[in-house]
């Protein structure tokens, strides 16, 4: 009891007593979370503003004789007339470890019924990207989990890979996989208590989702231990425009904290085509010159300003990185739109998911074609790197043929052993959703498949191959795998070890 | 765009003769301003007459200032707080002066968009906020 009556009497003695002034205004128009105020004559740009029950504004319309805002929150409390009043103050939201675990709305509010976040300090909303003297080229790879894409569309730490394909084709089960596969790799490297491990922390901004889908979400994460590495940050599509505006940028915000203090860390946009409708909407109402499909002019500042913020930065800038993976939905698998055009011109490369795959239970439906990695294989560890660096061309190669051989009858022995290798790559690149497999575990399988173990197996055998070859490796490769894993490397003497183990399985599984 | 700024350009030298000699807005002249701007019969009248507009109700904020006290025997402060505004803001200011007992007590002065406050409801406000 003493210790509140000495908090409240610290404030009390704290408090300032001086005469405030502060700018106001009055609310002459209210529509679809956007107030049109009079007044605030000394406004800024991006302004936070105080209306009244605690409903936060920001100021993005700064004309001659009044000032447009989007409001934040709970919205129905507000009428025509109420006043409104400048803060001198940017938005901010709560960052730091504190966050981990927990989830958030788009201004950083807690909405998990866990109690107050405890956060130290809080960053901006909008901030400024990196520029070119702090950033490092992305040499670091981050491991998603998914053999599909680690072989053939590497991605780095720092990097924004591009999640796009038409609706239910498998874009947010990728990037989930992701973060379990961050999750499962921070637990390993804690565990070792290896002095230079560093976990990749994750963000998961879910903007205009069904609530169904992101409860769904947050339950898989729980299941497989990995939300105690994430912050989710929700502005569901029953929230208003305003929030899902500013979600993407506060779950930014939070990221670069990590980046900032030296950590890593990786945030998920899902999905940036819904928060450019959110903004669409926002500026229509705000009476913005409307342009193409009736995007603002600025449709395309939205999403490079937010996705430049990703960044590696070097040594001097504490080695820190934020990786983005933005999701785009596409109508009818058009690339071609403007939003998606816009977002594939940003990022570092995309990867392409498509619906003939998936409903041909391909899973990841990812285009081997249409999907690419601008960073290559600077993001792959050695052994990797060696196994799997002709995957993709094979498997290139293979989508063509198959094509083309279709009607033919006698085909030469080449073309019969590139149909053959392909078909098998693309059994074993079939994954189970949320069920990531680790780095050293996909270096044996492509190793195998690069030196022929599974060209005697029948291809609809090949799925379970792959899985019984997983197992053998978790239970008698361990050392080998544990080699892969710590050196990063496929010396000789690992790869003869490997051998061995790989021959031990092929024996028992025939 | 060259338009417009002729036209606003145009609308502040009309409230320049609006004004009277203490730099009050004159309803007499605004009046004599708005009937000369229509015997013009210019195709831009409409957009010279909304910037006037703006123009006048921006000199009006800030040459009138809305006083509430948070007690109800105010007049023995009045004098001094008409001397003290008009030293503080150099310019002769309209005074409206009411009494606000949600205040509870101390001042709220309205300037324009400006707001000067020292009250008790004020500090109550901000030591709730510190709270949060």
């Amino acid at each position: 009891m003493s210790t509140i009556t000495d908090i409240i009497r610290k404030e009390i003695e704290n408090l300032s007593t001086d005469a405030t002034r502060t700018n106001i205004g009055v609310i002459t128009t209210l529509a679809d979370g956007v107030a049109r105020v009079s007044g605030l004559s000394k406004v800024m740009f991006n302004e936070m503003i105080e209306f009244p029950n605690n409903v936060l504004g920001i100021a993005l319309n700064l004309e001659e004789d009044s000032v447009g805002c989007v409001l934040l929150g709970d919205i129905s409390s507000l009428k025509e007339g109420d006043e409104a009043r400048t803060t001198g103050k940017l938005l901010s939201v709560p960052v730091g470890k504190e966050l981990l675990g927990r989830v958030v709305d788009g201004v950083g509010r807690p909405i998990d019924d866990k109690g107050p976040i405890d956060a130290k300090q809080s960053f901006a909303v909008e901030r400024i990207a990196p520029g070119i003297i702090p950033r490092k080229s992305v040499d670091q790879p981050l491991q998603t989990g998914i053999m599909a894409v680690d072989s053939m569309v590497p991605i780095g730490r720092g990097q924004r890979e591009l999640i796009i394909g038409d609706r239910s084709t498998g874009k947010t089960t990728i990037a989930i996989d992701t973060i379990i596969n961050q999750a499962k790799i921070n637990k390993q490297g804690e565990e070792t208590g290896n002095p230079d491990f560093r976990p990749v922390y994750c963000i998961y901004v879910a903007v205009g989702q069904k609530n169904s889908n992101v409860a769904r979400t947050i339950k898989v994460l729980e299941e497989k231990g990995a939300l105690q590495y994430v912050i989710i940050v929700s502005a569901p599509a029953a929230d208003n425009p305003a929030n899902q505006y500013i979600a993407p940028y506060s779950g930014c915000a939070m990221g670069e904290w990590f980046m900032e203090n030296g950590m890593d860390a990786l945030i998920v946009y899902d999905d940036l085509s819904k928060h450019a409708v959110a903004y669409r909407q926002i500026s229509l109402i705000l009476k913005r010159p409307s342009g193409r499909e009736a995007y603002p002019g600025d449709v395309f500042y939205l999403h490079s300003r937010l996705l430049e913020r990703s960044a590696r930065l070097n040594e001097e800038s504490g080695n820190g990185s934020l990786t983005a993976l933005p999701i785009i939905e596409t109508q009818m698998g058009d690339v071609s739109g403007y939003i998606p055009t816009n977002v594939i011109s940003i990022t570092d490369g995309q990867i392409f998911l498509e619906t003939d795959l998936f409903n041909k239970g391909i899973r990841p439906a990812v285009s081997v074609g249409l999907s690419v990695s601008r960073v290559g294989s600077a993001a792959q560890i050695k052994a990797y790197k060696k196994v799997a660096g002709k995957v993709k061309l094979e498997l290139a190669q293979f989508r063509e043929l198959a094509a083309f051989s279709q009607f033919e009858s006698d085909l030469d022995a080449s073309t019969k052993a590139r149909l053959d290798r392909g078909a098998r790559i693309v059994e074993m690149f079939k994954q189970v959703a949320y069920n990531p497999i680790p780095v050293e575990i996909q270096t044996a399988l492509m190793w195998a498949m690069q030196n022929n173990f599974f060209d005697s197996i029948e291809v609809a055998k090949i799925n379970s191959a792959v899985t019984s070859l997983q197992e053998h490796m978790s239970a008698q490769g361990k050392e080998v795998c544990d080699l892969i894993y710590s050196t990063g490397k496929l010396e000789e003497e690992t790869e003869q070890k490997l051998k061995t183990v790989v021959e031990d399985w092929k024996r028992t599984f025939s | 765009m060259a338009s417009t700024s002729k036209n606003k350009r145009l609308a502040q030298t009309l409230l320049e003769y609006s004004l009277n000699e203490d730099g009050l807005i004159d309803e007499n002249k605004v009046v004599e301003s708005i009937n000369g701007l229509k015997e013009l019969g210019l195709s831009s009248t409409k957009d010279i007459l909304r910037h006037f507009l703006t123009e006048v109700k921006n000199h009006l904020r800030l040459y009138q200032a809305q006083i509430e006290i948070g007690c109800e025997n105010y007049q023995e402060i009045e004098k001094t707080l008409r001397t003290k505004i008009g030293s503080l803001t150099g310019r002769k200011i309209e005074l409206s002066i009411k009494s606000n007992d949600q205040l509870l007590a101390g001042y709220r002065i309205r300037i324009g968009d400006d707001v000067y406050e020292d009250s008790v409801a004020s500090r109550l406000e901000n030591l709730k906020k510190s709270f949060l």
